[in-house]
């Protein structure tokens, strides 16, 4: 089960970030507008071959079944994770204590997922959430394609 | 470590071939961050160690050896005071590629790199989120994501 | 089972009136989503889920306080409430009752606000009013005489159901978030969505076509619009034939409007402006969503009476994807005025100036005689203060002084009050310059019914404690009037909804138990078993004969016009992490961490030509005042318009007091303004 992104959807609100942060004390992920035309959500990708795991000197960075974990307790705060992510998408805090996103192991679905107004984030395993992406972008080339030649709709 | 004799003093040893400047020993007490201090000025960072610790110390230099990945501190037991009461290491630090902010040390790098799997680690295979800092990668991520989108809407101005 | 730890409330912010829960039982509340709300589906923008940030604050007001030369001083409730007693009674005994004047809170509940503005007419004052007036005032004359009836026409989530939505001077995507849900389901259908804004916002980001229309020129784009549906036959002959009066005379007005001259003006091509029109005519079900950038102008009510020509000629009215959508901002703006908290409305739409329908209320409260005709409004009150015919002022819930346009001038006029009470949750700018401050419970403290911008009626049930001595905006106001000898006698805000019920035909059916329940009502619903109603106008208007009113109007320029001295134009507006004069959000901590400070939004060539770079601390400056910023160089806005938010008290020292004559808004979307780099900074 992952976060897939919708991109088209994403409008840059930050109730993700602000979810993540009331829920975590941090935020784990985070939205930026790109050339001011579209906006896009960062957050850790639960690497399959995850090179933040690899690394961790305490194994506090811990690759499990269907994301990585992180326990604080271990953490010393070395700063290697952050800069062995290829996406950038592991933050330290105030107190150089690490913090990513850990799918909300206490929810059934993640606080972001859940607040998204858009329905941007989707959470699933790749064959939901892909099918779900697919049957919206199926529907959204029909459209554009229909308007491009100004065809009534009725 | 053996039994503590009374006088004894902790001298901290750090093997600057061995230190990466990462910031595992001085984010472990934040009560002694005058003494063991970390900074970065441009692209310099500096690590500050205390020379000595004192016997009701021995529970904080034993735990930093223990902290550094790389194994580059170590404590000795003496009953000199040495005369320093500090030491730095020093590092010049890697300025990320595209904004230009000094990000990480040779030594931090080297010591990811070794860590990857074999495949990610050899050089023709474009890795150049290596030579940039964590906040351009992510820009650079959310530029290529957004990269169709932008196009396709900026049709849509008239 | 219902967990007890979980109270249902509605969100305090805009007046999409999202649904969630405040989780109870650990050291500080907690949200939960509550999925199964018809609005927002369990989703929540930034400001709902900064939500409880503001109510355990170190800066509430905990115990009434008393201006003294020495500063603030504490007071006992019973001090207070016989002090604002007093001063009420001797403004009448000297001055007469026109020289109080109310100014109600979008922010409180219905039952507040019906027994705020009962006091304040029932102690014979004309002069009630609130906020509204700064943003949809022009909507109610416009669309009351168009449609008999001024309110949004369909639910948020039937515009999944649109195959055309036309969006015009509103940014949904930051000021209505879950709008932009409903949207984007639209689209998933392959709905064609057309913007028209003189800015790229993330509203414009969804666009199909972006119409970027210069500042204040929406009549002529619309009026451009009904010229081409006109010249090519696609108007709603049956709909414009059984169901409207009036078409003759727009047929003549938009004669002029052809889209080359319209392209002229507007600065949009004609192509676009042909497309436009096509698109939402022939579509089988448009809408059109409009709000600030349409009534935020001196000649906002044409604004609206243009849109909702559009709406009618096409006959895109009354039907599931077929609507008009005013996008309210106040949780409890739409309630406001319902409860007739406005100068020219008593409870229930009804006219200040209708004896008949003043008799009925009459009746309803017992009362003698009730005031006839119109009295100040939330922008002439502070006019008649600095002229010495306002005297006393109760402002219950809202930042006066930062709301108002050029406000400098609104705050030399406030001084000049023999009195001023204000009643709220901080301690905002307004409140630093009244006599008395009364300190109230926030919306989780309390409970009544709150109508969101889609009609909802709903209850939230009180879910915390107020902080130190702060009590319900109701018990306040039933206190005062007790001591004024008004005999309002209520158990509770169960009480004032039954009386509602009586007085206001739309609120008949509500009572409790029906806005408790998930989504409350929608009104109308004239009696209990009544359903509520989601779609306006499907059979009839409520206008005379039930005939909905075409009234074509021409397009007028903005009051400011550039000059050699201010060449550039000011545009303001809101981002979404603020909310409107920023009591609530500039102190939520998560907020403001991003959104930190005032910004001011340059086009590169305007920054190119005042030596601007981005972030640098910039002045800008209009005929009323200055304000700084920091600068941000775009290509968001064209050259020669600049954007400030007015979350910031400083944004709304530079906006125009040009207002329009029928709804008396002010012009807060232009200003001529000049920007230059701060000196020595």
């Amino acid at each position: 089960m992952e976060i897939y992104v919708d991109l088209g959807r994403c409008i840059c609100c930050h109730a993700c970030e602000v979810a993540c942060e009331r829920e975590h004390g941090e935020p784990n992920i985070s939205v930026e507008a790109v050339r001011y035309r579209a906006s896009v959500p960062v957050s850790c990708h639960q690497c399959e071959v995850a090179p933040c795991a690899l690394v961790c000197p305490s194994g506090a960075l811990a690759k499990g079944a269907s994301s990585v974990s992180f326990e604080a307790e271990k953490c010393t705060s070395c700063g290697l994770c952050l800069l062995v992510c290829p996406f950038g998408a592991i933050d330290m805090d105030s107190t150089s204590m690490v913090h990513k996103c850990d799918l909300c192991p206490e929810r059934e679905v993640p606080a972001c997922v859940l607040t998204c107004p858009t329905e941007a984030l989707l959470y699933g395993d790749q064959e939901d959430a892909t099918k779900e992406l697919r049957r919206r972008a199926a529907r959204r080339i029909a459209q554009s394609y229909a308007a491009a030649v100004g065809r009534d709709r009725a | 470590m053996t039994a503590t004799e009374p006088g004894t003093l902790r001298l901290l040893v750090v093997d600057g071939g061995k230190c990466i400047g990462c910031r595992a020993c001085s984010s472990l007490w934040p009560e002694i961050s005058c003494a063991l201090s970390f900074s970065d000025k441009g692209p310099q960072r500096t690590i500050k160690f205390p020379r000595a610790f004192e016997e009701f110390e021995a529970r904080i230099a034993e735990s930093l050896a223990e902290v550094c990945p790389t194994g580059a501190i170590s404590i000795v037991l003496t009953d000199e005071r040495p005369e320093e009461e500090s030491f730095a290491l020093s590092f010049e630090m890697i300025r990320c590629r595209r904004c230009r902010t000094p990000f990480a040390t040779e030594g931090e790098m080297k010591y990811i790199i070794e860590r990857l799997p074999k495949d990610l680690q050899a050089p023709n295979s474009a890795i150049s989120w290596m030579e940039i800092c964590p906040s351009c990668r992510r820009s650079v991520e959310r530029d290529a994501a957004a990269r169709d989108l932008i196009v396709a809407r900026s049709g849509a101005r008239r | 089972m219902v967990d007890e730890s979980l109270v249902p409330t509605v969100c305090p912010y805009c007046a999409l009136g999202c649904g969630f829960y405040i989780k109870l039982g650990e050291d500080e509340p907690g949200i939960e989503y509550m999925l199964d709300h018809p609005t927002n589906q369990g989703s929540l923008c930034p400001k709902g889920n900064a939500a409880l940030e503001i109510l355990n604050h170190p800066d509430r007001l905990r115990y009434p306080l008393r201006r003294t030369e020495g500063g603030w001083v504490r007071i006992s409730w019973e001090e207070v409430l016989a002090k604002v007693a007093e001063e009420i009674k001797k403004t009448v005994r000297d001055h007469g009752p026109d020289a109080l004047g109310f100014l109600g809170s979008a922010k409180c509940t219905n039952e507040e606000n019906y027994i705020f503005q009962k006091m304040a007419r029932m102690l014979g004052s004309k002069n009630v009013d609130c906020c509204a007036r700064r943003c949809h005032s022009p909507t109610i004359p416009a669309l009351n005489r168009a449609f008999g009836s001024a309110c949004m026409t369909n639910p948020i989530s039937d515009l999944a159901n649109s195959d055309c939505i036309f969006v015009i001077g509103s940014n949904f995507a930051e000021n209505h978030p879950i709008v932009a849900r409903w949207v984007l389901r639209a689209k998933d259908r392959g709905a064609f969505v057309i913007v028209a804004d003189p800015r790229l916002t993330p509203t414009t980001w969804l666009a199909d076509l972006h119409l970027q229309i210069n500042l204040g020129t929406d009549v002529a784009l619309l009026n451009g619009m009904m010229n081409v549906i006109v010249e090519e036959g696609l108007e709603n002959r049956k709909f414009i034939d059984g169901r409207t009066v009036g078409f003759e005379d727009l047929l003549e007005k938009v004669k002029e409007y052809t889209p080359e001259t319209v392209a002229e003006t507007t600065g949009v091509s004609p192509g676009a402006i042909v497309r436009a029109a096509r698109s939402y005519a022939k579509s089988p079900s448009s809408v059109i969503v409009y709000s600030m950038g349409i009534t935020q102008h001196s000649h906002g009510t044409n604004n609206v009476a243009a849109c909702a020509d559009l709406a009618l000629i096409c006959g895109q009215l009354g039907r599931s994807g077929a609507g008009l959508y005013p996008l309210r901002g106040q949780n409890n703006v739409q309630g406001a005025c319902d409860m007739g908290v406005l100068a020219d409305f008593y409870p229930g739409s009804r006219s200040v100036n209708d004896i008949e329908a003043i008799h009925f209320i009459e009746e309803a409260w017992g009362a003698g005689t009730l005031p006839v005709g119109m009295g100040m409004t939330a922008e002439t009150m502070p006019v008649a203060a600095g002229d010495g015919d306002l005297r006393f002022l109760y402002v219950m819930g809202e930042d006066v002084i930062n709301s108002d346009s050029s406000s400098s001038r609104g705050r030399r006029e406030l001084e000049n009050l023999d009195f001023m009470v204000v009643q709220d949750i901080f301690m905002t700018d307004t409140a630093e310059m009244a006599d008395v401050v009364l300190p109230a419970a926030a919306w989780a403290e309390k409970e009544g019914t709150f109508t969101s911008s889609e009609r909802r009626v709903q209850w939230v049930s009180r879910a915390l404690d107020p902080p130190g001595e702060a009590r319900s905006d109701l018990w306040t106001i039933l206190e005062v009037a007790s001591r004024l000898g008004l005999d309002f006698d209520y158990a509770g805000p169960e009480e004032v909804l039954a009386e509602i019920g009586r007085v206001v035909p739309s609120y008949a059916g509500i009572s409790r138990e029906r806005a408790e329940a998930r989504g409350g009502v929608i009104w109308p619903c004239p009696y209990p078993e009544h359903p509520g109603t989601p779609i306006l106008h499907q059979e009839e208007f409520t206008a005379p004969k039930g005939r909905a009113r075409i009234v074509p109007v021409d397009y007028l320029p903005p009051a400011e016009e550039s000059s050699l001295d201010y060449p550039l134009l000011l545009t303001t507006g809101r981002v979404v992490l603020h909310y409107n004069a920023g009591s609530m959000t500039r102190r939520s901590f998560s907020l403001m961490r991003r959104s930190p400070e005032l910004f001011v939004e340059v086009n590169p060539d305007d920054a190119d030509r005042w030596s601007i770079i981005d972030g640098d601390l910039v002045e800008v400056n209009t005929r009323r005042g200055r304000a700084w910023a920091r600068a941000r160089v775009t290509t968001r806005q064209e050259k020669g318009v600049l954007f400030m938010p007015f979350h910031f008290p400083e944004t709304n020292q530079l906006t125009s007091d040009v207002i329009d004559p029928e709804a008396r808004i002010p012009e807060f979307k232009v200003a001529a303004c000049r920007i230059g780099k701060m000196k020595g900074v």
